[in-house]
């Protein structure tokens, strides 16, 4: 973008040019100091007409907190005018649409309305009507909403006689008698009732290729408003009438009304009134409740990260089947996303539990079995994956809101992937999805639309999602996500007790697991191994599901916790290694095969301090304490153990540990087999014996 | 060319904004006083005017509180490590986004949450380490979306560098190789400008 002017020029007397804002319709905006010290906006008037100053000059007086304030009109040398406005330093509106694609919650739609209103009815009022309503002229200060260029509008229509001429940007808000000539108060109703639908849709009513194609469907055309809920619907009809006898008639009437529809939806102000839907929702009669996209501003990032993931899911079947019949062709990209939708949504919401349970045991098993989970071509993939999904994850950033989030020239990605960028990590797909079901219950019990279109938006809504507090878990009724992140307080006795539940559970979780891998693997040969396999699974749940409960609802460092288990699992390495020698399983005449180590790892068979990792192929207990450590450490278990983890038992987790467990034997000498197993083994146990409360049953 | 002009300057982007740099590894942040002012970051709020300090250690920054300080909700009273979207509170009332936009470069920026500011209105305050990265990507530490390729600030031998593979001018002539900018200078490119202005304070504007 070329600038007339440069910084530190002084085409005014006593001010000094420091940057250029924009180029607008009018011409450009510079951003100025007196020289003593005052911010002003300086827009310059190329078209030098006589009129438009008229108009200027008409509201060079008027003072209202809600339109922002003109000071001078002044003329530079060459004989140009500028106008010396009030520097506004916040967003526009244009900016605030960008930031939500599919429209923005309630609440901020009521806060831009209510400031419009004020300013505009300040204007009427005084016989002024404003004409040019756009986004891009209305911005937010310090939460004061401040409608700008006004004064402008009428002389710059009137100088552009055609609706050719137009820039597009303009004709979008244009009411359809203006083409005719007609400017009454009624034009900014219409403007403000087209700014209403792009808030809570996130786009225009009437959209086109070319300024007259708009402007024809302004004059002929109905808005689209199946999108919105039933008393919505009316009042955005009635201040989009192409009659401007029946539209509804001043700014305060069309706020008052819309506000009562709000309350009559009853739907929350913190999130969006719609959902995008790819058909009407009437054709889905009785469609389930589901999870906005974009829930409350300041929400906590996990709740976000529910919403966004929650609509990803639901999008499932329904995206699918109706996705060809919306107008613009879904990529190829766009399909696979449905697709995951679909599969994600049979997978959480129309497979009971104990059905999911047993696939996933299954899959497991029979991963395990393969040697698919555990050979080093999949360990290799995942190291790949997991450089990638830390790598790429650092990069996400975001300078308007928060920094961890954005995704700077991504194409499209489907919803999960977004939806673990809150707090705790491990696993996309698991977490989300049960996020999804947690949102169903806790936060959206009343909500009846049916959001398909939300895949294409799923990333768009996460780019803008709100400013987080790491802290926030303000009590906000019901809509509140209690997460592994919300402090709780227990007694101690309550602690004991959830732990000797969870460690009881844990026993008989064990056995199960030690009996599904050792009938339904060959991993373990003979009965003593599975039994060596059982303990070591229990010694190594055990200490983890105790600490765990005890960091519970406590806030603490995440890095201190895994040196903590680092310590931790020296002990319990060390145990499971004079186990094995006890059952004979090493450093016996004859070893156990699955203790036979077939790669020296990154350590290789070093001796420190006299004492060696490796020996004749098998670990040592060094190797077997060295092994714990690291697994230990490069887990956040307690997140795995809380009680407020989003569901009981997230398989991503498990294949997660799994991953690591195969890593850590690469670092370690230790059989990769045996190692990933275990850790697997531990995952699952953990996790399904460590004490849960559903969502709907939490509180602090 | 004084060390005392590069320790601190003023970032003018064409239709972006306006960023305040500040070099150095250890920063007052404090009240905006009509006298006497201390703060390196001085804010129009009710701080003390020696309120808390930002102290780089290598990579990573710290705060050191002065006066009552909280970290990501949590108060603080001795000197506390910083994260990328650390939430900063000063007093009662001031909040600032800490962040580390690139994982280029330890440089930290912070964001005004509470509407408190300098004297001018600054989008942020850049806590410069070695470089500086403008451009259209979001790791950016300056995020200028319309632009076609980044350009990196760095400092070199008390010299503030500039290398881009945009075309740079200075002055309507190409930019020289290794050009020290530290005196200020508004460069220019392809659909884009943007302005190094020394300055001491806000007050010096």
């Amino acid at each position: 973008m070329k600038f007339t002017f440069g910084p530190e020029t002084r085409p005014l007397e006593g001010i000094t040019i420091k940057r250029a804002i924009h180029r607008g319709g009018f011409g450009e905006v510079y951003y100025a100091v007196t020289d003593a010290g005052k911010e002003v906006a300086l827009k310059l008037l190329h078209n030098n007409l006589e009129v438009e100053l008229r108009g200027v000059s008409q509201c060079l007086n008027l003072k209202h907190p809600n339109l922002v304030t003109i000071f001078d009109i002044r003329q530079d040398a060459e004989r140009d005018h500028w106008i010396v406005m009030e520097y506004v330093g916040g967003q526009s509106l244009h900016d605030a649409l960008q930031q939500h694609p599919d429209g923005m919650p309630l609440q901020q739609v009521l806060n831009w309305l209510t400031g419009m209103t004020a300013g505009l009815s300040f204007l009427h009022d005084r016989g002024l009507v404003h004409r040019d309503l756009k986004p891009a002229n209305i911005f937010s200060d310090g939460g004061v909403v401040k409608v700008g260029d006004v004064g402008l509008s009428k002389f710059i229509s009137e100088s552009r006689r055609s609706a050719q001429t137009q820039s597009v940007g303009t004709v979008y808000y244009m009411a359809p008698e203006v083409a005719r000539g007609r400017y009454g108060r009624e034009v900014d109703v219409y403007s403000l009732g087209i700014m209403l639908y792009e808030m809570m849709t996130g786009r225009v009513p009437f959209e086109g290729e070319s300024a007259g194609e708009i402007l024809m469907k302004h004059l002929t055309a109905e808005p689209d408003l199946h999108l919105l809920p039933a008393p919505l619907k009316t009042v955005i009809a009635a201040s989009l009438e192409k009659d401007p006898e029946r539209r509804i008639h001043d700014v305060e009437t069309l706020q008052q009304q819309f506000l009562q529809a709000v309350t009559a939806t009853g739907l929350p102000l913190q999130q969006p009134a719609v959902f995008h839907t790819l058909q009407p929702d009437d054709m889905f009669p009785g469609s389930r409740p589901v999870a906005p996209r974009q829930p409350a501003a300041g929400g906590s990032a996990e709740r976000v990260a529910a919403g966004t993931a929650a609509a990803g899911a639901a999008a499932g079947i329904a995206g699918a089947a109706t996705a060809a019949a919306d107008g613009p062709q879904p990529t190829m990209a766009r399909q696979s996303g449905y697709a995951w939708g679909s599969l994600l949504q049979l997978w959480n919401d129309d497979l009971p539990a104990p059905v999911r349970w047993m696939l996933t045991g299954a899959l497991l098993l029979a991963g395990l079995r393969s040697g698919l989970l555990t050979s080093p071509a999949a360990q290799g993939l995942a190291i790949g994956w997991l450089a990638w999904w830390m790598f790429g994850r650092s990069k996400k950033s975001q300078p308007l809101t928060d920094s961890r989030n954005a995704q700077p020239n991504s194409g499209f990605r489907y919803d999960w992937s977004y939806g673990t960028e809150g707090e705790p990590k491990d696993t996309p797909k698991g977490k989300s999805t049960a996020a999804d079901r947690l949102d169903n219950t806790v936060m959206m019990p009343q909500q009846q639309s049916e959001p398909t279109g939300a895949v294409a938006a799923g990333p768009q809504a996460v780019r803008q999602r709100p400013p987080q507090s790491r802290t926030a878990a303000a009590p906000q009724s019901r809509s509140v996500l209690l997460t592994p992140e919300t402090v709780r307080s227990f007694t101690l006795l309550q602690r004991l007790l959830n732990a000797t539940t969870s460690m009881s559970l844990a026993l008989v979780t064990a056995v199960f697991v030690t009996a599904a891998v050792f009938w339904g693997t060959e991993i373990l040969g003979t009965p003593v191994e599975a039994i060596y396999f059982g303990a070591a699974t229990l010694l190594a749940a055990w200490p983890l599901i105790l600490v765990s409960k005890l960091w519970e609802g406590r806030p603490g460092e995440s890095l201190l916790r895994r040196l903590w288990l680092g310590v931790c699992g020296l002990g319990v390495g060390a145990l499971c290694g004079v186990t094995a020698e006890f059952l004979l399983l090493i450093n016996s005449p004859v070893p156990s095969q699955i203790f036979q180590v077939d790669s020296d790892g990154l350590l290789g068979n070093r001796e420190a301090a006299g004492l060696k990792v490796l020996q004749d192929g098998t670990p040592t207990i060094v190797g077997f304490a060295l092994f714990f450590c690291l697994l230990f450490m490069f887990r956040r278990w307690w997140l795995q153990a809380d009680n407020f983890r989003s569901a009981r038992f997230r398989i991503g987790s498990s294949i997660l540990t799994l991953i690591t467990g195969g890593m850590v034997s690469l670092i370690v000498p230790f059989p990769t087999v045996l190692g990933s197993t275990l850790a697997l083994a531990v995952s699952v146990v953990i996790q399904v014996s460590a004490v849960w409360t559903p969502p709907e049953l939490r509180n602090t | 060319m004084s060390a005392g002009q590069l320790d601190n300057f003023f970032l003018w982007v064409d239709a972006i904004g306006v960023w305040q740099v500040l070099c150095r590894d250890d920063l007052l942040i404090g009240s905006a006083a009509a006298v006497d002012e201390a703060a390196d970051i001085p804010l129009l709020a009710p701080l003390s005017r020696r309120h808390a300090r930002f102290i780089r250690q290598d990579d990573a920054w710290f705060l050191q509180p002065l006066q009552s300080c909280a970290v990501g909700g949590r108060p603080v009273t001795g000197q506390t490590l910083l994260r990328n979207g650390s939430e900063i509170q000063l007093g009662d009332r001031v909040r600032l986004r800490f962040r580390i936009p690139s994982v280029l470069s330890a440089s930290a920026l912070l964001e005004f949450l509470s509407g408190h500011q300098p004297r001018l209105s600054l989008n942020g305050v850049l806590l410069m380490a070695d470089t500086l990265l403008l451009g259209p990507r979001q790791d950016n530490h300056v995020c200028c979306p319309a632009w076609p390729d980044s350009v990196v600030l760095y400092r070199r031998q008390q010299q503030l560098l500039c290398r881009s593979k945009i075309p740079l001018t200075l002055s309507d002539a190409p930019l020289p190789e290794q050009h020290d900018l530290s005196q200020g200078a508004i460069l220019s490119g392809p659909e884009l400008r943007f302005r190094l202005e020394p300055g001491r304070t806000n007050s010096a504007v």
